[in-house]
């Protein structure tokens, strides 16, 4: 099962993530706290958090990626060798 | 208990890896027109573009649905429709952690929501950077649609629940009404 964190070193506190969030797993702080984490069992892994986080502050763990067929092979491959 | 080791000949691993290419070149060579069919459906009949694409999904998901045959309950036919669909689609019922019914009943019929991990569309839209819930997404709400209804005998309305990179929430409403 998917484990999502919130970086507090990171995250400046905008909420993005929390009102992207379609299952309310993060919740917005006042005063631009860091973002909080409320609810992570209803995680649905759609990683909108991620994508809108403009400091990366979101992670998430052991997350289950959905198969990406539209990258050709070797695009992976050159993708690969450069990790 | 004696366990037969398989073991292939480099000519028949090439082979296989050939064939694998292949597919997914033919594959993505077909996204490719799909999304640019689509793109230009879209310039060419407006939002009009929406209802056809639903439309033909519906049609080739009764197809599907009279394929599988009668399903006794949504959690079935959920189950043998994602199992037909391959790697093409996979689909779960989702419910939060606080609820205890994956399937609610409703005074009408049954509700409930549709994860959508792995999904050929959200694929090829990204591949063709085609924005999310366009005609094509319309046309996996037909596709899914139809074939619930033909499985269960009901009416189906899926509606967009939220739309990311890695899975899509979608609800969905089965009606007696109107069968």
């Amino acid at each position: 099962m998917v484990q999502i964190e919130v970086d507090e070193s990171l995250c400046k506190g905008c909420g993005m993530c929390a009102d992207v969030c379609p299952t309310g797993v993060l919740e917005k702080q006042e005063n631009f706290e860091p973002t909080k984490v409320v609810n992570p069992d209803d995680c649905i892994q759609c990683l909108s958090c991620l994508e809108i986080c403009p400091a990366y502050a979101v992670i998430h763990k052991e997350l289950i990626p959905v198969r990406r067929l539209q990258i050709e092979t070797s695009t992976l491959d050159m993708i690969k060798k450069i990790l | 208990m004696v366990i037969k080791r398989e073991t292939y000949t480099d000519y028949e691993i090439e082979f296989a890896m050939r064939e694998k290419e292949d597919f997914e070149k033919s594959m993505q060579a077909l996204m490719d027109i799909v999304g640019a069919t689509v793109s230009t459906l879209e310039s060419v009949a407006g939002m009009g573009a929406r209802a056809m694409s639903y439309m033909a999904g519906k049609n080739i998901g009764k197809r599907i649905g009279r394929m599988i045959g009668r399903k006794p309950d949504v959690e079935t036919a959920i189950d043998a429709l994602t199992d037909l669909m391959g790697d093409a689609w996979k689909i779960e019922i989702w419910k939060p952690a606080t609820e205890k019914e994956l399937v609610k009943k409703t005074d009408k019929g049954f509700q409930c929501k549709l994860l959508f991990r792995d999904c050929i569309v959200r694929q090829t839209l990204e591949r063709e950077a085609i924005p999310q819930k366009g005609t094509m997404c319309y046309l996996t709400n037909g596709y899914v649609c139809g074939a619930l209804e033909v499985m269960l005998g009901m009416r189906g309305k899926l509606d967009f629940l939220h739309s990311g990179n890695n899975a899509c929430l979608k609800d969905l409403n089965l009606t007696r009404e109107g069968v």
